[in-house]
């Protein structure tokens, strides 16, 4: 392992210089950071190579790219797993752990994977293990282990973390602030519009951070005969001193989804912001090159060595060999030799070099320049120790060095993700050997190196004129090159014989498994990706998918014209779930009655009926079910949904949205009605009461208010009915009384008589209590005698403690949901939504009575009738057990001879009778009364119900109509 | 993102979708017909007339004549409009 | 003597150290606490307070236009999303055929009167929806951590209504000078002021009364 280090000076840059210092941990090894240090950097600095082991054959891995692309950098920290080491900022404390390997990063155990999966055939977890099955039950646990990268933290260390969802509307967005980015951000904010600029990295300024090459074409002239770095710094402060201009750094964007929709997170903070106008400049990265042990620690990229200098002060190697075929690879050598490397040659892959300013600086620097040849293999074992060149073809060797780095600056491949995904398919462009997009999207750019390389002055005059027109919304311009930009392109893999080919470095994907794996008969992109695996892996084809892409075509027989790579698809980094889930502990919002503090501060446990919280009970639900058949119980039930509805069709209105008939139902009465869909199905059932001349009050049970008002306003607009419709489900509140002596109390509360015979049962009226006026429905649910009190729901909380202070006296008693489950079910009442589903015919629910189907034309008719036609094959009884038989929970299934005959849609212990009673769908020939059905518990056991033709609790209604 | 006549253009997660607008068939037509309009939908692919609620908004019902191919040409209308 | 009226919002106030005290019949937040902090706080950051107590109503029909200019002769002719506003009461237009008219609680009778009509039947709402009050020279910062609609941008000015949803609920927003007044059902309004106080808290939103924020919809 060389000794890398720090370095106070270079022979040519100024290097940054930090204030502050720390340390934190790598495998439990104190490493010193400073400043603007990635994890990567600092550990890097600190001679740590190997970084970690790849994913199938355990092969040691270090840092590469030095910018997050590749597997190679993925460790653990503060127990989250899979961060890039090379795109998270050190911070004092960190403590950071290698992955992925069984005994220490040293000595990985699992290594042996690298000689033993050699054996096995290409995709053997596809084909092996499985005969006999048995073998599979063996296997499977041991490949399941060793599947995965990272373990999930399971003591929950980042529990408490807060996500926040935020939101941005700029007039145009910038994805990128590169030379391109800023020069965009400037074109736009010239024109006058708010401009939001997006960079992954923690400073703005991309490329420029580490290119020293001189600057001259530039529109701005001030910029040219000055170096990148220079004009970059000065582009910088010239945009961000305009406050039109919002800046995020550190932050990734994942996905740009449909009208605009910019997708980006940084931190623990999720932005989700809609622009008028999007700038892609995410630029390019370098190219992959395929050869024998491609995968080293030790092989860098040109870029990712210039940033290791010139951001982090770095002295990357102390023997280095340059890969290149354009000026770029030059600047990179004269970049290490000034730090201190020694440089022992630069390989150029052009058949003739030209003697340019940068090829004649590394000449006068005494360096080696071997044209027309390139790298073929690197040899070592945990990183690299030597390196040997030779023809493009491969076909013939030359030169080998002994070095600890080769770096490779073979041209940039375009970082399309962002404007492809969703959108357009590349295509290899030709002339600039690069993929490239080449359809338009409306109000969508795209501007810099994705276009193709070009230098700095050329980025800027390009920028500044996309983001002039990006700001009006105008067509994109045509983006060109020069052909002296234009980088030639080795083969995509360097055919020089070996097994180390590396496609994929996530999945360990090799030349020869794919050859092997088209051979196979996967000889389409798409299906050889998922075959083989290669793209799949955690950078999903951003390092990989150009040479896939170029081999693929090769390997397939297809031109080079014909190179595509597999679909783009979001999010182009792994997000986290709690980023996308935010803050919220409950996923959505919650509904609460007017009574709801009283119901917590006297013992409620609340249950979640849709997105109500109700009081399931106070304690005691079978006490409180005995209260309301012994004594006097009130429940709230300001959860009904409670519509008006009025005008001169409100009846032709009701007629044709209900089954039933109104017509009689005379001004002070109540009738109990449900309402089917098209297809016949009851959904929702509830009562219609005429409460004033021609103005009726529906109040319905499951209130969905807001579905059901939707659904009279789509009638009343199609069907033109002269209805007024009034959504009063948060405007009342409403409680139920009931027991015995709730007329006893009722008249202790209102002045109106409540005799039987003024006010009977199925009936309504209208009183006041305490100055409020309500409204009085005589309905049952519960089977006793009982008042439904609708009033204002702003007087909610003091009308509960009114009617409780008055109903002390007769022991008045809370009841919660439960109770009432179980009380209903006494009287074979059934739920729609509980004791119905999306089949439920209304004839076989036993609710055929509320249909009067001699109408002309309602909801529902035509299936009702198909229904009729048809004839009942199930039905909804009400059963009943023995006494001591266990209770079956709701949804247990009704057997008979072996087989499913039906379900129990809801069931209980009946505290007034001391047995089960309750509700099951069973076939029409177990239906009759008497009969006994089999009721297969959850735990298996079975017990035996008896159907019964009547509710067991008050058969003839005598209590409620009492 | 889908444009409510009375709103303007809006998050699509603020409406919510009816079906395909299609002519209810007289309450004595066959069967087979009721059953189609129940149950079939033509689904194609490209331009479609749809039923739209502006739910987390005006509360209005409107209609869209909406490319199901890319979303992103699509016309809305009142009903009265159409 | 009336029962008292509540807010739907007091459970969620009392927890924030509310202090009430009776409004027009109504039990109502006045500050919590600290009110000479929480006035300040309308210059730095932002504050929410409780004006569930007006008087809401609504007019909507094919014949809203009519039944309105009983009321306000202009306010038939503004385009929808405009308003018209006096200290007392303001009419918001929210769609062509249905307005909301939001006022103190002393005028409600003589706004349902004016506005009734033989097919228009205006009616109060009254506890049916609760009104937040947003306000403060920071309260961008609340809304963006609210909404996916644009209200941070001047997109959206004064004096404008628009209905969409916040935190999921769905709010009838009325802008004002240095302020916005939130309209949601009564049943989502604990929820909806938890959220907001849940994102705001860290973006210095405080929760305060109607002593801090008085009534007014100009």
């Amino acid at each position: 392992m060389s000794k890398v280090k720090r370095i106070e000076k270079h022979d040519f840059i100024s290097l940054p210089s930090y204030s502050d210092s720390f340390t934190f941990t790598f495998n439990g090894k104190t490493i010193t950071a400073n400043e603007g240090d990635t994890v990567a950097s600092a550990m890097y600095a600190a001679g740590q190579q190997l970084v970690s082991r790849s994913f199938k054959y355990h092969r040691p891995r270090g840092l590469k790219d030095n910018f997050g692309q590749g597997p190679e950098t993925l460790v653990t920290i503060d127990h989250a797993p899979n961060l890039r080491a090379d795109t998270i900022m050190a911070k004092k404390g960190m403590a950071v752990i290698s992955q992925n390997h069984v005994g220490s990063l040293e000595n990985d155990l699992m290594a042996i994977n690298d000689t033993v999966i050699r054996w096995l055939p290409y995709g053997f977890y596809y084909k092996m293990f499985h005969k006999p099955k048995w073998v599979w039950k063996i296997v499977e646990p041991i490949i399941r282990k060793a599947a995965g990268i990272g373990s999930i933290d399971t003591k929950g260390h980042a529990v408490d973390t807060r996500y926040e969802k935020r939101y941005r509307f700029p007039e145009v967005c910038v994805i990128g602030a590169g030379p391109a980015g800023m020069a965009a951000a400037k074109g736009a904010l010239d024109a006058g519009k708010k401009v939001l600029l997006i960079e992954e990295q923690a400073n703005i300024g991309g490329r420029s951070q580490h290119t020293f090459v001189n600057v001259n074409g530039c529109a701005d002239t001030e910029l040219n005969e000055i170096s990148e770095n220079e004009a970059g710094k000065l582009l910088m402060f010239e945009i961000l001193g305009n406050p039109n201009l919002e800046v995020m750094t550190l932050t990734q964007v994942f996905a740009v989804y449909e009208d605009n929709l910019v997708a980006a997170y940084s931190g623990t903070d999720l932005f989700k912001i809609r622009a008028e106008n999007i700038v892609i400049a995410t630029g390019a990265t370098d190219r992959h090159l395929v050869f024998e042990n491609n995968d080293k620690p030790g092989i860098m990229t040109g870029r990712g060595v210039e940033r290791l200098i010139a951001m982090h002060a770095i002295k990357p190697a102390n023997e280095a060999v340059v890969v290149t075929t354009h000026n770029g690879g030059y600047h990179t050598a004269k970049l290490l030799h000034g730090a201190g490397t020694k440089v022992l040659a630069v390989v150029d892959g052009r058949s003739s070099v030209s003697n340019t300013k940068e090829v004649e600086e590394i000449k006068a620097l005494g360096i080696k320049v071997i044209e027309n040849q390139t790298i073929h293999k690197a040899k070592g074992s945990k990183c690299v120790t030597g390196v040997a060149i030779g023809s493009k073809d491969g076909k013939q060797s030359g030169e080998s060095f002994n070095c600890d780095m080769l770096v490779m600056a073979v041209g940039y491949k375009t970082q399309l993700s962002l404007l492809a995904m969703g959108r357009h398919k590349p295509a290899w462009d030709k002339e600039r050997e690069v993929l490239k997009i080449t359809k338009d999207t409306p109000n969508m750019y795209a501007v810099g190196d994705i276009n193709g390389y070009a230098s700095f002055g050329h980025l800027y005059n390009e920028g500044f004129a996309v983001g002039q027109r990006a700001a009006k919304g105008e067509v994109a311009i045509e983006d060109s090159r020069k052909p002296e930009d234009n980088i030639m392109a080795l083969p995509a893999d360097i055919e020089c014989g070996g097994d180390n080919h590396f496609i994929c470095p996530c999945m360990d994907v090799t030349r020869n498994e794919a050859i092997g794996s088209i051979a196979e008969g996967f000889d389409q992109v798409e299906t050889l990706k998922r075959y083989s695996s290669m793209g799949m892996g955690p950078c999903q084809g951003k390092t990989c998918h150009e040479a896939v892409a170029r081999l693929t075509a090769k390997d397939t027989g297809l031109g080079i014209n014909d190179a595509a790579p597999t679909t783009y698809r979001p999010p182009y980094n792994g997000v986290k779930l709690g980023l996308l889930a935010g803050r919220a502990p409950h996923l959505g919002p919650v509904k609460r009655t007017a009574m709801h503090a009283w119901h917590e501060d006297n013992g409620a446990t609340f249950l979640n009926a849709g997105q109500w919280k109700r009081a399931r009970d106070y304690g005691d639900n079978l006490q409180e079910a005995l209260n309301v058949r012994n004594g006097l119980g009130i429940i709230d039930v300001s959860t009904l949904g409670k519509i008006e509805i009025s005008g001169p069709d409100a009846l032709k209105f009701i007629h044709f949205m209900f089954p039933g008939k109104f017509a009689r139902l005379a001004q002070g009465k109540v009738r109990y009605s449900t309402m089917i869909k098209e297809d016949g199905i009851i959904f929702e059932d509830g009562t219609l009461a005429h409460v004033e001349d021609g103005v009726y009050y529906l109040s319905t049970t499951t209130g969905n208010q807001d579905a059901i008002e939707g659904l009279f306003r789509w009638w009343i607009l199609t069907d033109g009915y002269e209805a007024y419709i009034r959504n009063l489900s948060g405007v009342n509140a409403a409680v139920n009384i009931a027991g015995e002596k709730s007329r006893d109390l009722m008249e202790h509360l209102v002045d109106i008589d409540m005799d039987n015979e003024a006010f009977p049962y199925m009936s309504c009226r209208e009183a006041e209590i305490e100055g409020v006026e309500v409204m009085l429905f005589r309905i049952g649910f519960t089977g006793e005698l009982s008042y439904e009190i609708h009033f204002p729901s702003e007087v909610g909380e003091s009308m509960w403690s009114h009617i409780m202070a008055k109903g002390g006296k007769y022991h008045i008693k809370p009841f919660g949901l439960e109770a009432q489950r179980i009380l209903r079910l006494e009287k074979g009442h059934l739920l729609p939504g509980v004791d119905t589903d999306a089949l439920s015919n209304p004839f076989e629910a036993g609710v055929g009575f509320t249909i009067k189907d001699d109408k002309e034309n309602f909801i529902g008719k035509a299936f009702l009738k198909d229904f009729k036609e048809k004839g009942i094959r199930n039905r909804l009884v009400s059963y009943k057990l023995e006494k001591g038989a266990q209770i079956p929970d709701d949804g247990v299934a009704v057997l008979k001879a072996g087989e499913i005959v039906g379900r129990v849609s809801s069931s209980r212990y009946a505290p007034v009778f001391g047995h089960g009673v309750g509700l099951a769908w069973v076939t029409k020939e177990l239906s009759e009364a008497g009969t006994k059905i089999q009721i297969r518990c959850a735990n298996g056991s079975d017990v035996a119900g008896e159907v019964l033709d009547h509710c067991l609790y008050d058969p003839e209604g005598i209590k409620l109509k009492s | 993102m889908l444009t409510c006549p009375n709103c303007g253009k809006r998050n699509v997660g603020e409406f919510s979708y009816k079906g395909s607008y299609n002519k209810r068939p007289d309450a004595a037509a066959s069967f087979d017909k009721w059953v189609d309009y129940v149950y079939m939908d033509e689904n194609p692919t490209g331009m479609n007339r749809e039923w739209w609620y502006h739910g987390n908004g005006c509360k209005r019902w409107f209609i869209v004549d909406r490319d199901s191919m890319d979303n992103l040409s699509h016309k809305s209308q009142w009903f009265s409009e159409v | 003597m009336r029962l008292r009226s509540d807010s739907p919002l007091n459970s969620a106030y009392n927890k924030l150290q509310g202090n009430f005290a009776d409004a027009d019949g109504w039990n109502i937040v006045v500050d919590c606490g600290q009110p000479d902090k929480e006035q300040k706080q309308i210059e730095t950051g932002s504050v929410l307070a409780d004006w569930s107590h007006i008087a809401k109503v609504i007019v909507r029909g094919d014949d809203a236009d009519e039944a309105i200019a009983g009321l306000n002769a202009d306010a038939a002719k503004m385009e929808i999303g405009a308003t018209i506003a006096q200290k007392e009461s303001v009419i918001l237009r929210l769609t062509s055929d249905e307005y909301l008219v939001l006022s103190l609680a002393g005028e409600q009778e003589e706004i349902l009167s004016k506005t009734q009509h033989a097919k228009v039947k205006s009616y109060a709402v009254g506890g049916g929806y609760a009104c937040l009050v947003l306000a403060g020279s920071n309260r961008n910062e609340v809304w963006e951590r609210s909404t996916a609609f644009d209200l941070i941008t001047d997109k959206i000015g004064e004096g404008r209504v628009i209905q969409t949803s916040v935190h999921g609920v769905h709010c009838t927003i009325y802008r004002m000078a240095g302020k916005d007044l939130i309209v949601c059902n009564r049943d989502l309004a604990h929820f909806l002021m938890d959220a907001l106080m849940d994102v705001g808290h860290l973006v210095g939103l405080m929760p305060t009364g109607v002593n801090v924020v008085p009534i007014s919809f100009v």
